[in-house]
């Protein structure tokens, strides 16, 4: 009992006032500056030049990792007599009660720290987690962010990427493929349909030039599936870079006499499908 | 001073794009961060010595303006007005901040017929000026007209009684039609202006400015007073080239707008000079920006008149499909960068590398020389 006691003892160091004070102040300074960073990088992101934005909002997360090891590095000889029996023996009597109590919690944080590097998303990717498309506005400790082309921000917590396929549209680049899809008849003629789509995505605004424009054609069941892939030069204009080609699209297509098939069963699953 | 101009035309892929020192980057970005944040920025000319004040009159005589205008007719007659190449298609890609019309006289005065349509199937003179922008029309009707009139010009230099076709435009068109169409294949050599650099820009400027002393209100220095080797000792001009992106119109533009003198009867900016009569000051460049409150808008009209060159309003309403803010173009034509030519709405060249650099910044496919 008496041993007991004395490694209980020998595991912590003398506590003082002045040891609370020390330690209130490394959380106090850990917090402050991550929200500083917080705060700071994503803006200072949105003033650099584009090409330079992604790069700027990956700083964040690594800078989080660096700053909490920092921190847990000075609180952990403040609170504990670090030697390796010390270290045994918090490991193997705190290590099961937490690994209770913080499992789901651990797991994220685990995976959070492995997606930094291995990074399957960063700060401004555009990701597809099962059903939720968005760009990637946070990295958490648990948990990413994205902000969904509805304006929703869905909170995913960092385990999933142990389970489920990860979809990086731009994977740390600048821009991203886009695809607009149509249906025209397969039974009618479509003469020039190639030439006729590409020249609208050459005529978009939004159209990144340095980047291939390409047109496909396939056949499914009622319809041949016509998706029109280009890239827009900011990414952020993805959906409205859709918007125009699918306008524009569909406007020339009927304008050249193109059969646009407009059944109902043709659902964007069974367009998914095809494709 | 050993002579520095330029003296052939260069092939597009080839231009030597001025690097600012390292120094006038860091400021720059330095004061642009500052601006951006409210934190104490303000305009490079307001840091000038209160002394200071406009420049009464131009800076630069007219004899410089002739000068270049001379230089660039040296250049393109060496280029294209040698034997005549039967069977072949140039191109000659100009900056946007080149003045209209230098290239448009410059045929005029030899004698090259300017096709405005750009047809090239009744070329009858032994050398011809196409212009570019119509080729780059961003509307799906004018795609399709565009690869037959490639394919006439490309048929054309099959033909025995066709001449030399010279395809004319600026960087932006060039580079648009360069991703997007067969053009280089069409196309046997495409040739732009070489850049001037410091040294250029020093040369010519010392060579008409006579005794009057150019003076940098940041360094205080002399910008025209060069090292042994020719460099100019200050950064200044520099600086100007790689802002000017090398295009020495846009460079002598920008120093006449940066120009301040000093007061009459005021305090003297050095004790050892005698007299401020023959000193004139130079702030840096002060580029005019999109006013905060347009966001994105500005920049597609911007670009699409790069591309395109003027345009009247149904014109940017065909080539550009978005729905532009109503006031837009009075909004750009106050801040500097675009102006009214008649009915037409155009980038101002003097401003034309700031526009240049808005646009890169915001990710914008831009022209490659």
């Amino acid at each position: 009992m008496n041993t007991d006691s004395e490694a209980l003892m020998n595991l912590f160091n003398e506590f003082s006032v002045w040891t609370f004070v020390q330690i209130a102040m490394i959380v106090l300074v850990s917090l402050a500056s991550t929200l500083i960073l917080r705060f700071l990088i994503p803006r200072i992101a949105e003033m650099l030049p584009a090409r330079f934005r992604l790069i700027a909002l990956n700083i964040l997360p690594l800078a989080r990792v660096t700053i909490f090891v920092f921190a847990v590095g000075l609180i952990v000889p403040l609170i504990f007599n670090v030697t390796l029996k010390n270290f045994v023996l918090v490991l193997g009597t705190l290590g099961v009660a937490l690994g209770f109590a913080v499992k789901d919690w651990a797991t994220s944080a685990v995976a959070g720290f492995v997606a930094i590097f291995e990074r399957p998303y960063r700060s401004g990717d555009w990701v597809r987690i099962d059903q939720d498309y968005g760009e990637v506005i946070e990295l958490g400790t648990r948990s990413i962010k994205l902000r969904t082309a509805n304006d929703d921000v869905v909170t995913i917590p960092h385990s999933r990427i142990w389970d489920e396929n990860i979809i990086n549209a731009n994977n740390g680049k600048n821009t991203l493929l886009c695809v607009a899809s149509f249906m025209i008849a397969a039974d009618k003629p479509a003469d020039n349909i190639i030439e006729l789509l590409r020249d609208i995505a050459f005529t978009s605004p939004y159209l990144d030039w340095e980047k291939p424009v390409s047109v496909i054609l396939q056949n499914a069941p009622h319809a041949t599936t016509v998706q029109l892939k280009a890239y827009p030069f900011e990414m952020r204009d993805q959906f409205d870079f859709i918007t125009d080609l699918t306008q524009r699209g569909r406007d020339a297509l009927l304008a050249e006499g193109i059969e646009i098939v407009m059944t109902p069963e043709f659902t964007p699953a069974m367009v998914q499908s095809t494709g | 001073m050993t002579k520095s101009f330029p003296d052939e035309m260069i092939k597009v892929g080839s231009y030597d794009w001025p690097r600012p020192p390292p120094t006038s980057s860091l400021r720059a970005r330095f004061r642009q961060l500052r601006e951006r944040t409210g934190f104490g920025g303000q305009n490079p000319a307001d840091e000038a010595p209160d002394t200071l004040e406009g420049l009464q009159g131009q800076l630069l005589p007219q004899s410089i303006w002739e000068e270049l205008e001379a230089r660039y007719r040296t250049l393109l007659d060496a280029r294209f007005l040698g034997a005549t190449d039967n069977a072949s298609v140039k191109a000659l890609v100009t900056m946007p901040s080149l003045p209209g019309g230098i290239v448009e006289d410059w045929a005029k005065i030899n004698g090259l017929s300017l096709k405005q349509d750009g047809a090239a199937e009744e070329v009858q003179t032994p050398r011809s000026l196409i212009p570019l922008a119509s080729m780059a029309w961003r509307t799906v009707p004018a795609r399709a007209a565009a690869r037959r009139q490639l394919s006439e010009i490309a048929n054309a230099t099959r033909r025995s009684d066709s001449g030399e076709l010279l395809l004319f435009g600026s960087s932006w068109t060039w580079t648009y039609l360069a991703q997007t169409s067969s053009i280089r294949a069409v196309v046997s050599e495409a040739y732009c202006f070489p850049a001037y650099d410091c040294k250029s820009l020093a040369q010519l400027i010392a060579d008409h400015i006579g005794s009057v002393q150019l003076k940098s209100v940041e360094t205080r220095e002399d910008i025209l007073a060069c090292k042994d080797d020719g460099d100019p000792k200050d950064n200044y001009l520099a600086a100007l080239a790689a802002t000017a992106n090398g295009c020495p119109w846009a460079a002598l533009q920008m120093l006449e707008d940066a120009a301040a003198q000093q007061t009459n009867g005021s305090e003297k900016q050095d004790e050892d000079d005698s007299s401020t009569e023959n000193i004139r000051w130079v702030c840096d460049p002060s580029p005019p920006n999109i006013p905060e409150h347009l966001k994105r808008a500005p920049e597609f009209l911007l670009h699409a008149l790069l591309i395109h060159g003027p345009l009247t309003e149904d014109e940017i309403a065909q080539v550009l499909p978005l729905q532009l803010p109503v006031g837009l173009s009075v909004a750009l034509d106050r801040v500097g960068l675009v102006e009214f030519k008649g009915d037409k709405l155009q980038i101002v060249c003097r401003n034309y590398p700031h526009v240049r650099d808005i646009l890169t910044k915001a990710g914008f496919p831009a022209d490659q020389l």
